[in-house]
């Protein structure tokens, strides 16, 4: 099953100098390749031409956990497969770590860099045998052709970023050509993002708290603190147009240092029964001083750590298991509780229930909703229930809707529901508001 | 052909028939024992179906070596790789490469299993005791 791929070098432009090599990869580096993009865009006719930009994915996690010289070793083989796909006259360049760029002078329709992408994609995505150890990466493919998408160098190797952008943006491993709408697209997300760098030093970020309620008795228990960001123009922007971007900028640290923060101010408002739950992020429990950004928040406050609750999701305490459980023993031991966020939807599992320093579980919303209608939900919920109870932790379930939900939940013994059957999410100046009418209610109930 | 653990290095992966494509076995057979001769690699070859699991063992750059032309071939696609050790002593140290074919409803997709790493190797030992195609090193 050997096939020997005749190597092209990395340039072989016979009339032209070659230009400064890679020594890693073999290709042609960065102002080489740039410098040989230039000179092909200048030519007197505007015979089209393809570009395209390639970014491997997870290199970063091979090169951090094999070491550098697998990480070299790597590229060096991603140098040679990127060599045997090109032909004669076509010239590849390392662009910088992982990112690399093939100039096709003589080819400018669009199928052809796409099937040149695709080999690409498939021979990238192959597993890697590095002294001894194997390795599967992949690689995202961005298409731009000259000059029907920019007829200069710079714009070229823009419009192939922004195609490039696009490929991982959708989920890696894809090839995308560049389409007018991708510049739009970039510029709208640069914008959200700087509006988003101001918002919290123009005090644009609010939170907004959603009851939490006993299902036995009905009394009101807490709220989970909500963040909503109302922009002058946007209008409430809703966290899940947000809230990613600020992972991927890192912006989730501060403004959830923020969060945290007031909700932690609120409560101390509210009857001394009630908690308040805070959202923290997987970015969050990346720094180190989480600890420390609670006990300040709970110590300037002054609201006792019994009564903070912090929500985590399932994927926040993969990243990095021992330290997530560390940050919640110590947290634990001040007194704060430890709430598993959305159960269910992620990579759920019961080892987790068992070994993570837990005080509840939240059953996530989508089993809530099919409780009535798909038999196999409504036994998750069940069982979730049940294995919740005999683990000694409490269990929420969210997103409760109708008062027959409400009714399952008793049956199974879920101990607190959340959702618009109580109450939707209100501003804060609702709060006190909201606590009188819980309270009132349960009395007429009684 | 044996010798200290770390010179020695054997890699196992499986992996199928790109659809569509054609791919004769005895093509790949006869590239693999030119290659591998040249090079002091031994190893064996799994076909079930459009399905193939392959050993290589020898010296690591000469492995490595090999193993890369055999990813870059487009002929075969869903590359796994099942194992990668240093064993004390070659399993196939008399074949370049050995053949053995299994009829695919016995095997098939669990070859792409990295659980069927460790049974492999007995499959193949097995079924090479009796299987006319499988060829010995010459000299």
């Amino acid at each position: 099953m050997t096939y020997a791929a005749k190597l092209s070098p990395a340039a072989t432009d016979a009339g032209e100098p070659l230009g400064p090599i890679d020594e890693t990869t073999g290709l042609l580096r960065r102002e080489a390749f740039l410098g040989a993009l230039d000179r092909r865009a200048r030519q007197e006719e505007k015979r089209p031409f393809a570009l395209l930009a390639i970014d491997l994915d997870r290199f970063k996690a091979v090169n951090d956990s094999l070491g550098h010289p697998i990480g070299d070793a790597l590229l060096r083989a991603v140098g040679r497969r990127l060599r045997s796909c090109i032909r004669a006259g076509d010239l590849a360049g390392r662009l910088g770590g992982d990112e690399f760029a093939i100039l096709l002078p003589d080819q400018g329709r669009e199928e052809d860099a796409e099937a040149l992408a695709a080999r690409l994609v498939d021979l990238l995505s192959r597993p890697f045998l590095l002294e001894g150890h194997s390795a599967v990466i992949g690689a995202s493919v961005g298409i731009a052709i000259f000059p029907e998408d920019a007829d200069d160098a710079d714009r070229l190797m823009r419009a192939a970023d922004l195609a490039l952008y696009a490929a991982k943006e959708q989920g890696r491993g894809l090839v995308r050509r560049y389409a007018p709408e991708m510049r739009a697209r970039m510029e709208e997300r640069r914008r959200l993002e700087a509006d988003l760098r101001a918002a919290i030093g123009l005090g644009q970020f609010e939170l907004h708290f959603q009851p939490q309620v006993s299902i036995a008795g009905g009394a009101l228990t807490g709220f989970e603190a909500l963040l909503r960001w109302r922009h002058p123009e946007r209008g409430l922007v809703p966290p899940a147009a947000f809230v990613p971007l600020a992972e991927e900028i890192g912006l989730i640290v501060p403004i959830g240092e923020w969060v945290l923060r007031t909700a932690c101010r609120e409560a101390t408002t509210w009857p001394e029964a009630l908690h308040v739950a805070v959202n923290v992020a997987a970015p969050q429990f990346a720094q180190r001083d989480l600890f420390d950004v609670v006990a300040a928040a709970l110590a300037d406050s002054g609201l006792p750590a019994h009564r903070l609750e912090l929500e985590v999701t399932e994927t926040s305490l993969l990243h990095d298991t021992t330290r997530a459980i560390e940050t919640c023993q110590r947290l634990r031991t001040l007194g704060v509780r430890i709430s598993l966020d959305d159960f269910g939807t992620g990579y759920s599992s019961l080892t987790q229930l068992r070994d993570f320093p837990l005080d509840r579980v939240k059953i996530d919303r989508s089993f809530i909703a099919e409780i009535g209608t798909r038999g196999d939900s409504a036994a998750i919920v069940r069982a979730v229930t049940a294995l919740g109870a005999a683990l000694g932790l409490r269990t929420t379930a969210e997103g409760v809707e109708t008062p027959e939900q409400l009714a399952e939940l008793l049956a199974y013994g879920c101990s607190e529901a959340q959702g618009y059957l109580v109450s939707r999410p209100v501003p804060r100046d609702q709060v006190q508001e909201m606590i009188a009418r819980l309270a009132q209610g349960q009395e007429t109930a009684a | 052909m044996s010798g200290p653990s770390e010179s020695l290095q054997r890699v196992i992966y499986a992996s199928r028939a790109t659809a569509g494509g054609e791919l004769k076995v005895s093509e790949i057979l006869e590239t693999a024992r030119r290659n591998n001769a040249a090079l002091g690699v031994t190893g064996a070859l799994l076909v079930s179906g459009p399905y193939f699991a392959q050993v290589l063992e020898g010296p690591p750059a000469a492995v490595e070596e090999i193993f890369e032309r055999i990813q870059c071939d487009p002929r075969h696609e869903r590359i796994t790789v099942l194992e990668v050790a240093h064993p004390p002593a070659r399993a196939f140290g008399a074949w370049t490469m050995a053949f053995a074919e299994e009829r695919e409803d016995v095997s098939g997709p669990t070859l792409l299993d990295p659980a069927a790493a460790w049974g492999l190797l007995d499959r193949l030992q097995a079924a090479l005791t009796n299987t006319a195609a499988s060829q010995r090193l010459p000299g």
